[in-house]
């Protein structure tokens, strides 16, 4: 079976400047891979280049059979590639349904952001209100809800765990364990990585814009050296798999 | 005139200039927070459509309605040729360079309309009808239709901003272009409804403008900057604050009249946004660069 | 006014410069020309504000200096005319200026306009380069400014105007007055002498407005000015700003006499408000001297050109006149003269006492009998010893229906 995504030798950055320095991954239907890594390894300039922001880019990506060079970033979403950003992931001046409602390439889209609502009841409630007065752990749902409108095949999701209280994060991770039971692939990018890698089926680690290690989530974790180099001290009640 | 008499009056003519003031500052606010850049053509948009009104309504045998029509489509396909030739392919540069363009663009129309039209003052064919006076205040018929054409082109922005699909789009655009990217939403469309809406709003403020005054080729390019002070002033991004803003430039404006002179109640206007400023950088209503 | 903007107008202008120099040219025989012609810079307000005037002020030079030219020239020295339009609008004139005194070559600029053209172009082109400048300008700061006696005047000042208004206001029985106008020197001095005449004969002067030009109304100044409740108001203005005034004040339902610049008063005022929005209003404007050789001869050049009355402009009167003076002062000062000797003798052939002449084409043998005293068509040009024109008449017209109907000469 042909990967879902396959990514081969991407290099770029933001200007002249590389940050990535020839990473391929690939990642299968309903894999949750996490991608983990110190500051600065170039992990969320991957995810923008796998969704195509990344202004410069070079190396060949393939989703879903087809090749995404010629792509551009929005009309990615049609096809099943969605992305999840680390900040910055709502529209704060629209409202919680307008937030759903503008998401471009829906069938009935009234009747899809219904159906995120009856899956998210906490922004059921509060559908009318401004995107900007949620909490952090409610902007996080509204941002999945957000990239869920189209019916993902993959989800590109930044560090979807910052600056979230330790009950919201394990609330996150298990709403990410659900998707993949949904046959949706998750790719995550994660500074916490143990915990991530925890409910993860693989593991990619990267350093300096290459990958350094990859190998399924249990063996990342099992390898001392590894977990001490790049996974950091952990935290001694992991999210249960 | 008693005194308060006086100052009634002028807080009326304030009104009335700050509304067309408000107008022009809805143009720039929108354009500003959608494309992220000041333009400074709005101000000749209104020109021409001021220009094109007269000519339309003379063909027409003298109707202003028709002519108001024509100059409404008009500038219309003048914003939208402008976005597709010039500003289209400025997208992504920094905001110096549309800004720098802009002015550009509003130099080309202003000088364009000199060279056929000439620099002669003309007007356009309302009828000049007295003043109804009310308890020492003079409230003029055509002072109505300005203040309706505020509020009808306010009232357009706001629901095609609130209530359409194509509103919404250019809220989300403007709130934040890479999110909107990844969901689907296709700038370059939006962009151009934007500037056909731009180009619409512009075409009510030039003619109102020039049933109120005389169509001269700079009429439009002298309240950029009123224009301009108005957008900051009310929060970039807000429409409502577009028209806070002119209405509060336009009475201290001529409400200083009788105070510092009609020479310096041009200063005025930037003194009031000057104190604003510096209580609230954001405006009276702003926030960061979105849309509400 | 932008660089890219006078080029398109000097592309389009230059069909019309070459083909006013190729007028300027004698079209008879020629003789032996010792002598190179004598450029004159016509540099008038073909648009603008003051277009109305300046289509027939360069017609006039234009066929003044073509007369003269056929008829032999100044002993066989031609005129020859260049032509710039100032587009009423410093900048723009001080360009033009620059192009006509450093391209062309010219000996004199004739037939500036506006008060605020004049001034920028004497201080930045005009006094630096001893080039001799006639103006029909009012602003008194002209004068002041004229300190290397180069500059002529062939019209009142503007605040001689405002005397005229005051005498007007004076005899039309008004007591209490206000007065608007433009924030620059012709508007102010305008002001000024009206202030100063209506005050020194028991008028009550209540208050003084200035406004910026290129505004989309001015009903706060209008109404802070008649809150004082003046049975007279008085403008300094230009017809834009006069378009938006009066008809303000009829809105208004003001009740105030009008006394505004005759340059205002325009058919063009009276399309765009109507006949009854100016009915009443008052205006001074210098007029052509009565039963002059000059005015008559100045009549059928400016009807063959213009198809209209000499009357219909005083401007094209003074520069039928500023044509004329030259030619005599050239012949005065003789053969192979510098322009320095030329402006010297401006004064001995256009001041009295002297014989009277007129034309030049008919006066110019009277030369060599002895002293000239040339009376034009727009004044009896007099020049004082800052070369204001202090032979000026005034004529007090009343539009009625549309139209102006004088109804007295005033003499200051």
């Amino acid at each position: 079976m042909t990967a879902l995504l396959d990514a081969q030798d991407i290099r770029g950055g933001y200007d002249e400047t590389p940050i990535l320095n020839g990473v391929g991954l690939t990642i299968d239907r309903g894999e949750i891979v996490t991608i983990a890594g110190t500051n600065g390894s170039g992990k969320s300039t991957l995810a923008k280049a796998l969704v195509g922001l990344l202004p410069r880019c070079s190396g060949t990506v393939r989703f879903d059979g087809r090749t995404l060079d010629a792509v551009a970033p929005e009309d990615r979403p049609a096809l099943g590639l969605s992305y999840v950003p680390q900040v910055a992931n709502v529209f704060p001046e629209l409202t919680i349904e307008e937030n759903l409602w503008v998401v471009e390439g829906v069938g009935n889209r009234r009747a899809r952001a219904d159906e995120l609502f009856g899956r998210f009841p906490s922004l059921a409630e509060r559908r009318r209100q401004l995107a900007r007065s949620l909490s952090g752990g409610e902007r996080q749902q509204l941002a999945i809800a957000r990239a869920l409108m189209l019916h993902p095949k993959l989800m590109v999701m930044d560090e979807p765990s910052a600056a979230l209280s330790p009950r919201l994060v394990e609330e996150v991770f298990a709403l990410i364990r659900d998707l993949a039971a949904q046959e949706i692939a998750v790719l995550l990018v994660e500074q916490r990585a143990r915990e991530a890698l925890a409910f993860s089926h693989r593991g990619y680690i990267m350093s300096s814009g290459r990958i350094v290690a990859q190998d399924s989530a249990a063996a990342l974790l099992a390898d001392q050296e590894l977990a001490r180099l790049f996974l950091g001290q952990g935290r001694s009640n992991a999210a249960a798999s | 005139m008693s005194h308060s008499q006086l100052y009634l009056n002028l807080a009326v003519n304030g009104l009335v200039e700050g509304l067309i003031i408000a107008m022009a500052a809805l143009g720039i606010t929108l354009v500003y927070a959608v494309a992220k850049f000041p333009n400074a053509a709005t101000g000749d948009f209104m020109t021409f459509s001021a220009y094109t009104a007269k000519g339309a309504s003379v063909l027409a045998g003298g109707s202003l309605v028709f002519g108001a029509g024509v100059a409404v489509l008009a500038s219309a396909l003048l914003a939208a040729l402008a976005y597709l030739l010039i500003f289209r392919r400025l997208a992504g540069r920094k905001l110096v360079a549309p800004l720098v363009v802009s002015i550009g663009l509003a130099f080309l129309i202003r000088n364009t309309l000199t060279f056929f039209v000439g620099t002669d003052p003309t007007v356009l064919p309302v009828p000049i009808v007295r003043a109804v006076e009310v308890g020492g205040i003079f409230l003029q018929p055509l002072d109505l239709a300005v203040a309706a054409g505020a509020a009808i082109s306010l009232a357009a922005a706001f629901i095609v901003l609130h209530k359409t699909p194509i509103g919404r789009r250019m809220r989300a655009v403007a709130g934040n272009a890479d999110l909107a990217r990844v969901s689907g939403i296709r700038a370059g469309r939006v962009m151009l409804q934007l500037w056909l809406l731009v180009g619409m709003l512009a075409a009510v403020a030039g003619v109102l403008l020039a049933a109120k005054s005389v169509i001269e080729p700079e009429m439009g390019w002298h309240l950029l900057l009123p224009a301009f002070a108005a957008a900051i002033l009310g929060g970039v991004g807000s429409p409502i604050g577009a028209l806070v803003g002119g209405v509060l430039i336009g009475l201290a404006q001529e409400l200083s009249v009788p105070l510092v002179g009609s020479t310096y109640k041009a200063a005025v206007g930037f003194v009031v946004i000057l104190v604003v400023l510096l209580v609230r950088p954001s405006g009276l209503l702003g926030r960061d660069r979105s849309v509400r | 006014m932008p660089f890219h903007s006078i080029l398109s107008r000097r592309r389009f202008l230059a069909g019309t410069a070459a083909g006013a120099a190729a007028l300027a040219l004698p079209a008879g025989p020629l003789r032996a020309q010792a002598e190179r012609p004598f450029r004159i810079g016509a540099l008038n307000p073909l648009t603008g504000p003051g277009s109305e005037e300046g289509a027939g002020m360069l017609a006039t030079l234009q066929a003044t200096a073509r007369l003269i030219n056929e008829a032999g020239g100044i002993d066989g020295r031609m005129f020859e005319v260049i032509s710039e339009d100032d587009q009423t609008k410093p900048e723009a004139g001080v360009l033009a200026a620059k192009k006509l005194v450093e391209i062309n070559k010219v000996d004199a600029i004739l037939g500036t306009w506006s008060s605020s053209v004049t001034l920028a172009v004497m201080s930045a082109v005009t006094q630096p380069n001893d080039v001799m400048l006639f103006t029909c300008s009012g602003a008194p700061e002209i004068s002041e400014e004229n300190t290397k006696d180069l500059v002529k005047r062939f019209t009142p000042t503007s605040f001689a105007y405002g005397v005229a208004y005051a005498r007007i206001a004076l005899k039309s029985g008004y007591k209490r007055a206000v007065g608007m106008h433009l924030n620059n020197s012709s508007g102010k001095a305008q002001i000024d002498g009206f202030v100063h005449e209506f005050t020194a004969n028991g008028g009550e002067f209540v208050d003084r407005i200035a406004y910026e030009p290129s505004k989309p109304s001015y009903r706060s100044e209008l109404q802070t000015a008649l809150a004082s409740n003046p049975d007279c108001l008085v403008l300094g203005s230009y017809l834009a700003d006069t378009t938006i005034i009066l008809r303000e004040a009829f809105q208004l339902g003001s009740r105030a006499g009008v006394l505004a610049p005759h340059w205002a008063l325009g058919t063009k005022l009276v399309e765009a408000i109507g006949a009854p929005a100016v009915e009443g209003v008052s205006t001074a404007s210098a007029v052509l001297t009565k039963d002059n050789p000059s005015v008559a001869l100045y009549d059928r050049l400016y009807r063959e050109a213009m198809g209209e009355p000499g009357s219909a402009n005083a401007y094209g009167a003074m520069c039928y006149d500023m044509v004329n003076v030259l030619a005599y002062a050239i012949a005065a000062a003789g053969p192979g003269a510098s322009n320095a000797d030329i402006n010297g003798r401006i004064r001995e052939v256009a001041n009295s006492p002297g014989e009277q002449v007129f034309d030049f084409v008919s006066g110019k043998d009277k030369l060599k009998a002895g002293k000239v005293n040339y009376s034009g068509a727009s004044s009896l040009v007099e020049f004082d010893e800052r070369g204001d024109d202090t032979g000026g008449l005034f004529s007090w017209d009343v539009l009625q229906d549309g139209k102006a109907v004088q109804r007295e000469l005033i003499t200051l």
